[in-house]
């Protein structure tokens, strides 16, 4: 499979945005995670998953979600997730992700909230 | 559309990032069937879980072997086979539990077989000497 860019991070409003793009897949695992040890580090308690970019979402991405929520634990540091298809939001519910996590429709709305 | 026992065949590698090719066949046909979008969107994660499952545990990323997904249209329902050629192995059946895998007390993967059972309408796993096979069924009117 083609390798493509799999996450940019931004700051703002003092969160760290992680946003998705393209397939969210054990091959993004990499990426992903690096992306969050590099961003994460010293003062940062947010941390904003933006899936409005990402196009097909597998139980393997879904497990990366799970472990980058599971170091952000171990920093104190809250996870947003925005974005999210209706559908995805039924599976993160369904897997009891949704509370681990704030869920937010739009990138604004996490923004303002988290 | 008429249905009445259509029958579609795909023969995808065992490599990960194929099962979207199944996906959205499976995805066509249901639309084809009058499915509706969320109908559609659960069946489209359940073939790429069912695909998964059969390329990595089954087929075991092979580059020799096959994944045989056969989609049957009837009149009521969509049925969808995927088989691998690989030796037996057993899916997690039972809900994975989330805190374990947040606390890292389990790995954090093993979401298929659930994503799989609570999409679909049935699911049927099975292992014979030959290899595995997944059977879905989804129903319009459900």
């Amino acid at each position: 499979m083609e390798t493509k860019e799999m996450v940019t991070t931004e700051m703002k409003n003092g969160i760290v945005v992680l946003n998705m793009h393209g397939d969210v897949t054990p091959f993004s695992e990499k990426a992903v995670m690096d992306a969050y040890e590099k961003h994460s580090a010293g003062e940062t308690q947010k941390i904003l998953i933006n899936f409005s970019n990402a196009k097909y979402i597998n139980s393997g991405g879904i497990a990366i979600i799970i472990s980058l929520v599971s170091e952000a634990r171990k920093k104190n540091q809250k996870v947003g997730v925005c974005c999210l298809t209706p559908h995805f939001v039924k599976i993160f519910d369904m897997i009891g992700l949704s509370d681990y996590v704030e869920m937010y429709e739009t990138d604004v709305e996490a923004l303002q909230l988290l | 559309m008429t249905q009445q026992n259509k029958t579609i065949e795909i023969h995808i590698p065992s490599n990960m990032g194929y099962e979207k090719i199944a996906m959205e066949s499976g995805a066509a046909v249901a639309k084809l069937m009058l499915f509706s979008d969320d109908r559609i969107n659960d069946l489209k994660t359940a073939i790429a879980e069912a695909c998964m499952n059969a390329i990595e545990h089954g087929n075991k990323t092979s580059p020799t072997e096959k994944v045989f997904v056969t989609l049957t249209v009837d009149d009521s329902k969509l049925q969808i086979d995927v088989k691998d050629k690989g030796k037996p192995f057993a899916p997690v059946t039972d809900k994975p539990d989330i805190k374990e895998k947040i606390e890292g007390k389990e790995e954090t993967r093993g979401w298929g077989m659930f994503l799989i059972k609570n999409l679909v309408d049935e699911v049927e796993f099975s292992s014979q000497p030959e290899g595995n096979t997944t059977r879905m069924i989804i129903y319009l009117h459900k």
